[in-house]
């Protein structure tokens, strides 16, 4: 393990919630851990706990073996000891130097001999591509080359992790994909062991080895992120990665075959596979539907439920139609051709492996999920 | 808490800067209680002859105190509001010229105001009695007016402190939301209106706090009263301690008993000023920087124009020049005499006043060297400040802004009486004065450097931090050089108003160790003008040519900080 993080738990004065609990985390070698989550549920503080900015009230930290912080036996030691290297979310490229000087900086502090010194940077600065921008004032530059400006600092002196703190937020969703894609790729050649914050589920799909879901200071859910998708551990993991439908359904059993009903819409499913002990014993559960998965058909057919369309929303790529049956609502992505109108009528059913089963419901998550 | 990972700092600091301010003052509140200097035990009976025994001249010190105060506070304000308005609100031609115009006294010492205000309004004279007497076809030889009494020194304190007051409330207008002042407008209001019922009652939190201020400067003012009061017997609670200080035998009980009435005075305004600004936080400021409606003064336009530039030339210009004539000309006159032009003033300046030259350099290199240890201490303070969490970081605040609430005069009168017995004997050299410069300049800089240190982006050290940066490094490579802007502008801001301390350097200003203050009472009570003004016009030159120099070397290669494209 590279990172190991065991109980952590920090309180900020002034605030009734601790920011980050009991929580665990382990990242391997070389390997790229996004922590994910909404606003405030604290993913930045973990971080910061990691990089030695924040320190923690209980709960311990290694670093490659090393001890970094242990609480309860009063060991801590000081960020600038710690050899990661970290980018903000707002760059913080120091105005006052130039590109050369800023990416140099921690070089000079580890006394670096100079014409080694002006190699690295000069290496580092062709890995970002910035070679041609070295002698600018670090000002001078976009927030496109400040954010690279602020990656090669970071990365220059070798560090044995780097931390980024939602590193694209400022940029806008073109550069955010092009950066997000270069990072990936720096951090394949480096090898570097890496700590991705970010709220943007696109993100953090498209960049992770693993996905840690962050709820309320915990860890929700951690994985790769195809299991995270495909077997989300909770409604508020599902919810939040694709605002899918989370209803109830009853599981029954008639003839070696599992059904699955689900009440307040009507859909009754046959389930092919058979679902995990935990949800067909307690006979009722908590189920997803994403959008993508519902099927609409124009006309009756089969098991389809009867629906009418609330809302429609176009979406470029497909349409978002909100339909009502038996005064519940439900999320569709269509087609975007034919356009239906307010009022229509229109069938629903799903495909037994469109569903996510998530296990008995628990009043906590029947409330985040909605 | 990065720079300092650890309490101890900031402990430290909030002792030191606490000690700095409370020792002096611990000797003042015990020579209040004291028998006598050689009799270490302790009474009520000072206190009793001040307040029972002789109550009438008391009664008349604080009577002549309270009225300068607040006439003074109140004439500042509607100076200082009135020409805020004016400036921020109108449409006055000329309004940037005007501003210029009307600050510039601020860089003047009000001593140096008040000697110049002597040749414009003295009862004989005077430039403005030969005037008015010529317009008013009077016989008499003196008068009308009397810049010789309290209403000369409501004037004169009163038009310095204007300054202060604009700032405040232009300030305050500046970042009005002017939303605020258009639903006004689109609710049916004049423009008139508008500025009466709702800019004027938005800005009044600023007006009411930069009035208390000038309240407490006015209570501590010493030069003005000095220069105005002292020569007709007219004393104030300042005037009144320094006499008894400088008086021999020092009268050090009555100073004593004086300065803490003083103190507990400046402690409620401060006290005061506090609760007015906090709770009523100026919720309407926004960052758009769109000009607020302004409102056309039509054909009033130019006729106000002429009497605000009338006013501000006749208080504010002519005084400066009336200063600059005096001190090229052989003998005052109040008639444009060419054959009277010399240079005399100056090339005798060192004949009549052998200390003259030496007490410029001392008053330059206690300033520089104040300016400087206040700024760097200030540093420390807010770095503390800002980064401690926690009650320490209020402590460490409440502690550093102490000296507002602390007189000059009183904090001289505590270091003469701490720093004149051992262990400690600091009367006669440059320390005690440059205790007191620190001492009292810490506010300006904590101020200077927390507002620069606040707009720094804390990533920006943090960042450095994670590249291996310790404090020391973190101070020297990123903090230092991120805020110089700042730290240079509070730097020459304690530096010029070091330049133009009356009210401390008077008392701790030695013949071993002339200053500006001292030389210029010199040369004001041997009623020498010409000199008096000779000697001010030499000051205020090396004052604005070092700072100008400070200025222009330091921001040379100046950055904006957060300019990012
Ligand atoms: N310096 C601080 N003082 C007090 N509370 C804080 C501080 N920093 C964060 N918090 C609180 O701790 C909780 C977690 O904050 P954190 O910054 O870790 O969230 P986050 O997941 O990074 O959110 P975001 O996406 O908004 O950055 C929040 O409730 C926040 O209000
Ligand atoms: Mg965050």
């Amino acid at each position: 393990m590279s990172i190991e993080v065991r109980g952590l738990t920090i309180r900020y004065a002034g605030t009734a919630q601790p920011a980050v609990r009991d929580l665990d985390l382990e990242i391997g070698k070389g390997e790229l851990t996004t922590l994910l989550g909404p606003s405030g549920s604290g993913k930045s503080t973990t971080l910061r706990c990691i990089a030695g900015l924040e320190r923690p009230d209980q709960g311990t930290i290694r670093i490659d073996g090393q001890i970094v912080c242990d609480a309860a036996r009063g060991i801590w030691i000081k960020p600038e000891q710690r050899r990661l290297g970290m980018v903000f979310q707002s760059y913080a490229v120091w105005p006052h130097l130039s590109v050369f000087d800023n990416i140099a900086f921690p070089l000079r502090i580890l006394g670096v001999e100079r014409s080694r010194m002006r190699r690295k940077v000069e290496e580092v600065a062709d890995l970002v591509g910035l070679a041609e921008f070295l002698g600018r004032p670090a000002t001078k530059l976009s927030g496109g080359q400040q954010q690279r400006v602020a990656l090669a600092r970071a990365i220059v002196f070798e560090p044995r992790a780097i931390l980024f703190d939602e590193p694209l937020s400022n940029l806008d969703a073109k550069l955010r994909e092009r950066m997000r894609r270069e990072i990936r790729s720096l951090q394949r050649r480096t090898g570097l062991t890496a700590i991705y914050v970010t709220h943007d589920q696109v993100e953090a799909f498209a960049i992770s080895d693993r996905i840690a879901v962050m709820n309320d200071g915990r860890i929700q859910q951690i994985g790769t992120p195809q299991e995270i998708y495909a077997r989300p551990n909770s409604a508020y993991v599902a919810d939040f990665l694709g605002a899918a439908n989370i209803l109830t359904g009853r599981y029954t059993t008639e003839a070696g075959r599992t059904k699955l009903a689900i009440p307040s819409v009507g859909l009754a499913i046959d389930l092919d596979l058979d679902v995990d002990a935990k949800s067909t014993d307690s006979a009722t559960g908590l189920v997803a539907l994403r959008p993508e998965d519902v099927q609409v058909l124009p006309s009756a057919a089969g098991t389809a439920v009867e629906t009418s369309v609330r809302e429609v929303e176009y979406l470029g790529r497909n349409l978002s139609l909100t339909l009502e049956s038996a005064g519940t609502e439900l999320r569709a992505f269509v087609s975007p051709e034919p356009v239906p109108s307010i009022g229509q009528r229109l069938w629903i059913t799903a495909s037994p492996n469109a569903v996510v089963h998530l296990g008995p419901a628990t009043p906590r998550e029947d409330r985040q999920g909605s | 808490m990065w720079l300092i990972s650890e309490r101890m700092p900031a402990a430290l600091l909030a002792i030191l800067v606490g000690f700095l301010v409370l020792y002096p003052l611990f000797w003042v509140v015990e020579a209040s209680f004291r028998t006598s200097i050689l009799d270490r035990t302790y009474t009520l009976v000072w206190y009793g002859k001040v307040f029972v025994e002789n109550s009438a001249p008391t009664v008349e010190l604080f009577y002549h105190t309270v009225v300068l105060a607040l006439g003074s506070t109140l004439l500042a304000v509607v100076v200082g509001v009135a020409a805020a308005l004016l400036v921020a609100r109108t449409d006055m031609p000329g309004r940037g010229a005007f501003t210029i115009v009307f600050l510039s006294p601020f860089f003047l010492t009000p001593m140096i105001t008040a000697v110049s205000w002597t040749l414009l309004a003295s009862p004989r004279i005077g430039l403005y009695n030969d005037l008015l007497r010529w317009v008013l076809r009077l016989d008499a030889l003196t008068g009308p007016l009397d810049i010789y009494s309290e209403g000369g020194m409501i004037w004169v304190l009163g038009l310095y402190l204007s300054p202060y007051v604009y700032l405040f409330t232009s300030a305050a207008l500046r970042s009005l939301d002017p939303s605020l002042e258009e639903a006004a407008r689109m609710s049916g209001a004049s423009a008139g209106g508008t500025l009466f019922r709702v800019t004027l009652q938005l800005v009044r939190p600023a007006i009411l706090s930069s009035a208390l201020l000038a309240l407490i400067l006015s209570f501590g003012q010493w030069g003005v009263p000095a220069i105005l009061g002292v020569p007709v017997r007219t004393y104030v609670l300042t005037t009144a301690i320094w006499s008894n200080m400088a008086a021999w035998p020092t009268q050090r009980e009555y100073a004593a008993v004086l300065s803490v009435a003083l103190l507990v005075a400046a402690f409620i305004f401060v006290w005061a000023q506090r609760r007015a600004l906090s709770g009523r936080s100026f919720v309407t400021v926004t960052g758009r920087g769109f000009r607020a409606p302004a409102v056309a003064l039509g054909r009033w336009r130019w006729p106000i124009a002429a009497a605000a530039w009338s006013f501000t030339v006749a208080t504010g210009v002519m005084p400066l020049a009336a200063l600059v004539y005096a001190s090229v000309m052989s003998r005052w006159t109040t008639s444009l005499r060419l054959d009277l032009l010399t240079l005399r003033n100056y090339t005798g300046l060192a004949s009549l006043e052998p200390q003259a030259f030496v007490a410029i350099a001392n008053s330059l290199g206690l300033s520089v060297l104040g300016a400087t240890l206040a700024i760097s201490l200030s540093l420390f303070v807010s770095l503390c400040i800002t980064r401690e969490r926690g009650p320490l970081a209020r402590i460490l605040d409440y502690v550093a802004m102490l000296p507002v609430s602390v007189p000059s005069v009183v904090f001289a009168v505590g270091l003469l009486m701490a720093y004149l017995r051992p262990p400690l004997v600091l009367y006669g050299t440059p320390y005690i004065l440059i205790l007191a410069y620190v001492t009292l300049f810490i506010p300006v800089g904590v101020r200077a450097s927390t507002s620069a240190l606040s707009q720094i982006d804390p990533a920006l050290e943090e960042a450095a931090r994670m590249s291996g940066a310790g404090p020391i490094r973190r101070l020297a490579m990123v903090l230092v050089p991120l805020i110089r802007p700042g730290l240079v502008a509070g730097w020459v801001l304690i530096y010029i108003s070091l330049m133009k301390e009356v009210s401390s350097s008077i008392l701790l200003g030695s013949p071993s160790v002339p200053v500006n203050a001292t030389v210029l009472w010199s040369l004001w009570s041997l009623g020498a003008y010409g000199a008096v003004a000779s000697f001010e016009v030499l000051c205020t030159v090396v004052m604005a040519v070092v700072a100008a120099v400070v200025l222009a070397v330091a921001n040379r290669s100046a950055f904006q900080v957060g300019s990012r494209p």
